[in-house]
């Protein structure tokens, strides 16, 4: 401010002084001269130029020596130094923007000199400049957390690590040379820009592991990925999962934005019609709602609120919420998250008319064909419930038991010799208009899902399918070979048991012993686990198989934990005669990446001879464990976490149970 | 208040100054610190709100220093999109008339600066009726006896528009045209087609399906009667605004009828020989808000022999928006877009230049090129002062594209003007817009093209309240360039 105050009193004093004097000798243009003394050559963007000048002018006070710099023809930096003394040295620096797609080229660098009779002398130079080639450059979060980014290529950099959903801070890029300065990338008016002032808000779809890059060139940074439905954010409520409350008017279009590879995710009917446009049409009646956008899974799941949480059923009048809770069912498919007796994943109803509630079922896919046994309850969990003193079945084919009839209280059954139709389509419809003690069920089959399979082969073999979404088919197996499919153009994007199998450049390579496996491929999930066969059988310890169940530990994720659950154990990789391995990332129990197949802090798990109870790896038969296992490992008849212990979140951990040392076989636990 | 007093001051000092008898030397004052490279490299056409600039021409040379500047927009030559057919206005009846009245050597060099290619802004696609319209002399056809063969083009064409016509193509021979009707023949006319019963009105009805292939016969003999006069047209859409039953005259043609008649005129034109282009509905971007007429030109493609007929489709800005061209040809990629019709008038401040200019480059040229139009009609090139000639019923509110005072020796160059030769100045037919990328501001909107020379073009229009300082760079040359605020500004270079 003070250069601008001062100039024009200058100027208006000369001005002023020439115009009343009207004399030619007291006045002087002058000659101001100058000798730039530093060389100018080269720069890169982001550096500060310094340059050297001696100034002077025989007959008049220089005024100023401005240094201003061009891209092209624009004007892009000034600086102006005050030049008081006739025949001095001046130093300056001139700043050299660091912008966004500027090419590498000359720059123009223009010194005025003037003095204080405005007269002027200027000289032009080219400066050669270009983007520095970083090394690396380093993220710093606004929690002060710091990770590198290295140079995968010219201009580019990116680290991966696990992170939260939303990563705010800054990119700052490390001074060059004497003429640099470290610049830090920040954000502004919606782009990274270099000296902007608020951190860059990166936010990727899920929490965990992902990539955060940047071009130093175009400045193109990742990830920004905002859900949004009508331009409204979700916010991320586990490391999968984030969720928005909304209230809808029955038949309201939902626009989404930022889902990852929407058009593949799971539209549940009862809530949603997907249109032809990417939109989203809501179904169920209107109120306030909680949509779920589980990234693993790749579907809403949908439930009723009153206020901020899960609605429960008004035994006065009917209205609210009704949820079912049980096996054989499951959004967005059984094979990818079935409900069972865990109250957290209940399936809200979706209201459709006043006191009606509707959930819609694909047999074979969201619903077993051939049993089920599931109930109705007031609440998300236990408490109000559907006894089979309240509600009745209209339906020939689902049942609701007494407990008087060998089917427990409120709980649906078939209906004896009666199953669903493979691929029919059911809904199962709650009226509640007569009370909550006269409920009727209703059952209804609304025709055929349309099904054109998609074939997808195992080293040959077809798999079999009912929905195109899971998978299945034995197929032998021979360690260090090649395990290749067709029909699947993503399956390097799949989660591949690592024990079973390696996969590197999209080639799966075998890791067990030769022998008949079956595999289970889900598209939905995109996970291949395998099982070792017996025939037509899941083999047991005689045939070489190790099943493992309990908690804390899952499988490709904590939110696929085996549990004590017959039938759903999992079975131990034999990766050498008499080996089994079981392989997987310590993650939390709620919130974990896929990968994450042992829980931090709590473990509870004990090996079988079969998929179920029967012979096990206990008592007199116990395993021994290695001192890597007693480290980690207590045996408490399960084995569980030693005392104090606790799993790195994030690191590899490696359970082997080798049949060939100890008396009954040892078991072994490493970090890897 | 500062800064008052000291320019105050200076004001002062120069008057002082400039008293003094002696010469006073001076030291040379700071210049600009950038000004466009002299040179004639790129011809400018330049218009602002205010009308300092006027449609005002000038050149800039190309740069000499390398390309780093940050308002670069880069055009991208190898990204094609549609091929223009061109720009122009409507030769209505009142337009006509209004010309007619003019001294002829007035009126032949407003023509030559309208349409010449050359010495002019080069117009080159006009609308014209076919039959009366709204801005006719009066409400006609051109078989007005029942019985096809009682067609024969009336005085309104004869004394007025093809008089007209002609002297525009000997300034510019390549001058396309578009026909359009209001009505048909009423005898053609039925109250709806379920009934069918006689319809004796100018406005609404429907047309009778009985008279399909006598309306069709119409169109031929019609265009075979301008082309007798030396008159080729290029295009036709079956109804203006199908969905107005008002109007001074008109047709209710929802698409399931127009389609219906396209499948009978197409093979009209086929025998007998006219390769005249056939564009569907040429009406408003929302459908008049019919539900049952959304989407009217992918309904009439639905059905391939009709789609087989249809060059593409036509449409106005009178209701809805015009993101609905983008909707319809990413639909229908194959089927072209022309934007025909939209007007100034009272009720949209049309003579108000500060506001209409960049509107309606957003609004009716950049914004409907940009959206895949390949030509751009507006509505009446010229009305009177009292905005007529116009038919009761009609548009009693519109302004021309040019007003001409009644002494018939003014002229008074509106929006649609401006618009209209901001573009077909530098946009020549059969260019191709290309793709562009790079700088954008609030308010700035444009569009590149190449043309059949291998000429540039480059149209932009700045609504912003401050001047926007661009270098265009088409990968071998680039040049540094103001774009005044409120402006439209039209670049063509080599």
């Amino acid at each position: 401010m003070k250069k601008y105050k001062i100039l024009p009193v200058v100027a208006i004093a000369s001005l002023c002084f020439a115009a009343t004097s009207c004399d030619d000798d007291e006045w002087a243009a002058g000659a101001p001269a100058m000798e730039v003394r530093t060389d100018l050559g080269t720069a890169h963007f982001g550096d500060s130029v310094a340059f050297t000048v001696h100034a002077a002018d025989p007959e008049v006070e220089l005024s100023t020596l401005k240094a201003t710099l061009f891209f092209g023809e624009e004007q892009v930096s000034e600086t102006t130094i005050r030049t008081k003394k006739n025949g001095a040295e001046y130093q300056g620096k001139i700043h050299i923007p660091y912008l966004a797609n500027i090419p590498d080229g000359r720059a123009v660098l223009r010194l005025r000199l003037q003095n204080i009779n405005f007269t002027t002398t200027e000289q032009t130079f080219e400066v050669a400049v270009s983007h520095a080639d970083y090394p690396s450059l380093k993220f710093v979060t606004t929690d002060g957390e710091e990770y590198t980014m290295e140079r995968t290529e010219r201009y580019r950099y990116s680290f991966t690590e696990r992170l939260p959903q939303e990563l705010k801070g800054y990119i700052y890029a490390s001074k060059m040379d004497d003429n640099g300065n470290e610049i830090r990338f920040g954000y502004g008016n919606s782009v990274v820009a270099a000296g902007a002032a608020d951190p860059i808000p990166f936010s990727n779809s899920t929490a965990g592991k992902y990539t955060v890059s940047f071009n130093t060139y175009t400045f193109e940074a990742s990830p920004f990925t905002v859900l949004t439905f009508n331009g409204q954010r979700f916010t991320a409520t586990s490391e999968t999962v984030s969720t928005i409350d909304l209230s809808l008017s029955q038949g309201q279009t939902i626009t989404p934005a930022g889902f990852p590879d929407f058009d593949s995710w799971w539209i549940d009917p009862d809530w949603l019609t997907r249109n032809d446009d990417g939109s989203l049409t809501f179904n169920a009646m209107g109120g306030s709602y909680r949509f779920e956008a589980d990234m693993s899974l790749r579907y809403f799941r949908v439930y009723t609120l009153a206020g901020s949480d899960p609605a429960t059923l008004d035994e006065a009048t009917g209205n609210g919420a009704v949820w079912a809770i049980g096996d054989n069912i499951g959004k967005p498919s059984l094979g990818s998250n079935t409900v069972g007796w865990t109250t957290e994943k209940a399936l809200c109803m979706a209201p459709v008319a006043d006191k009606v509630y509707r959930l819609t079922f694909v047999a074979g896919k969201t619903i077993t064909a051939d049993a089920i046994n599931f109930k109705f309850f007031g609440q998300m969990g236990w408490g109000f419930e559907f006894g089979g003193d309240r509600i009745t079945s209209t339906s020939d084919i689902v049942k609701v038991g007494t407990g008087d009839d060998g089917h427990d209280n409120g709980n649906l059954y078939l209906a004896e010799g009666r199953t669903l139709e493979a691929g029919g389509i059911y809904t199962f419809t709650v009226d509640l208009t007569a009370g909550t003690s006269a409920a009727v069920l209703r059952v209804d089959y609304q025709g055929e899902q349309p099904f054109e399979e998609q074939v997808v082969r195992a080293n040959g073999t077809r798999l079999a399918t009912l929905d195109n979404e899971s998978y299945t088919g034995t197929v032998a197996l021979a360690r260090g070979e090649e395990l290749a499919f067709t029909g699947l153009s993503d399956i390097e994007d799949y989660y591949i048991d690592p024990d079973y199998f390696s996969m590197a450049d999209g080639i799966i390579t075998v890791n067990v012993v030769d022998g008949d496996y079956q595999l289970r491929l889900n598209r939905t999930l995109k996970t291949l686990h395998a099982v070792k066969m017996n025939g037509e059988d899941e083999a047991t310890l005689a045939e070489g198989a190790i099943w493992m169940m309990g908690w804390g530990v899952a499988s490709p994720s904590m939110d696929s934990q085996f549990g004590w659950d017959p039938g759903k154990a999992y079975c131990m990789a034999q990766v050498a005669p008499g080996v089994y391995q079981f392989t997987g990332n310590a993650g939390p129990e709620h919130g974990s990446a896929i990968g994450d197949r042992l829980r931090t802090d709590y473990l509870s798990f004990k090996f079988f001879h079969q998929d179920g109870w029967g012979g096990e790896f206990s008592g007199d038969n116990a395993l021994s464990l290695t001192d890597g296992a007693a480290a980690l490992l207590k045996d408490t008849g399960n084995f569980e976490l030693a005392d104090g212990v606790t799993l790195e979140q994030g690191a590899t951990y490696r359970i082997t149970i080798d049949l060939n040392a100890g008396e009954h076989g040892t078991i072994d636990m490493v970090k890897l | 208040m500062k800064n008052m007093s000291i320019l105050s001051a200076l004001a002062a000092a120069a008057v002082a100054f400039a008293a003094c008898d002696n010469d006073v030397k001076i030291g040379p004052q700071p210049q600009p610190e950038v000004k466009p490279e002299a040179g004639t490299d790129v011809r400018v056409i330049t218009t602002t709100g205010s009308r300092s600039f006027d449609l005002a021409e000038s050149t800039i040379g190309f740069s000499e220093r390398d390309n780093m500047s940050p308002s670069s927009i880069y055009l991208r030559p190898q990204q094609e999109f549609q091929t223009m057919d061109g720009f122009g206005v409507a030769i209505t009846g009142s337009t006509c008339f209004n010309l007619l009245r003019m001294n002829p050597d007035d009126r032949a060099a407003f023509l030559k600066a309208t349409f010449s290619p050359t010495d002019g802004y080069g117009f080159s696609y006009c609308r014209i009726s076919i039959g009366c319209s709204d801005f006719s002399l009066s409400e006609y056809t051109c078989c007005d006896t029942p019985g096809i063969e009682n067609f024969a083009l009336t005085d309104e064409e004869l004394s007025y528009v093809i008089p007209v016509l002609k002297e525009i193509l000997i300034i510019n021979p390549d001058l396309k045209i578009m026909g359009t009707p209001w009505t048909p023949p009423r005898w053609m006319k039925v109250n709806n087609i379920a009934d069918r019963q006689p319809y004796e009105s100018w406005t609404s009805g429907s047309l009778n399906p009985d008279c399909y292939a006598d309306y069709a016969a119409y169109f031929v003999k019609w265009v075979q009667a301008f082309k007798a006069q030396g008159i080729d047209i290029y295009s036709v859409t079956p109804q203006n605004e199908p969905l107005n039953r008002g109007n001074s005259a008109s047709c209710y043609m929802p698409w399931e009828e127009e389609r219906e008649f396209v499948k009978v005129l197409g093979p009209a034109f086929k025998a007998a020989g006219i390769d005249t282009r056939i564009y569907a509905f040429d009406h408003n971007y929302n459908y008049d808000n019919i539900e049952s007429q959304k989407g009217y030109p992918l309904n009439m493609y639905a059905d391939e022999e009709a789609a087989e007929h249809l060059a593409g489709a036509a449409y106005h800005n009178y209701g809805g928006d015009k993101d609905e061209l983008t909707v319809v040809h990413n639909a229908m990629p194959g089927k072209d877009l022309v934007f025909t019709e939209t007007s100034i008038g009272t009720w949209n401040d049309g003579r108000n230049l500060s506001t209409k200019l960049t509107n309606d480059m957003e609004e009716v040229t950049l914004g409907t090129v940009n959206r895949w139009c390949k030509g751009v009609i507006v509505w009446n090139l010229m009305l009177d002062e009292d905005r007529g000639p116009y038919r009761p019923g009609g548009c009693s509110t519109c302004f021309g594209a040019v007003d001409i005072n009644k002494d018939y020796t003014t002229i008074t160059r509106n929006s649609h003007y401006y618009v209209i030769a901001h573009m077909s100045s530098v946009v020549k037919p059969d260019a191709v817009r290309i793709g562009t990328e790079g700088f954008t501001a609030p308010g700035l909107t444009y569009t590149a093209f190449r043309n059949t020379d291998g000429s540039y073009a480059l149209v932009m229009s700045n609504s912003g309240a401050t001047a926007l300082n661009i270098t265009v760079d088409d990968g071998t040359h680039h040049f540094y360039t103001e774009v005044p605020a409120n402006s439209a500004v039209s670049y063509s270079w080599k």
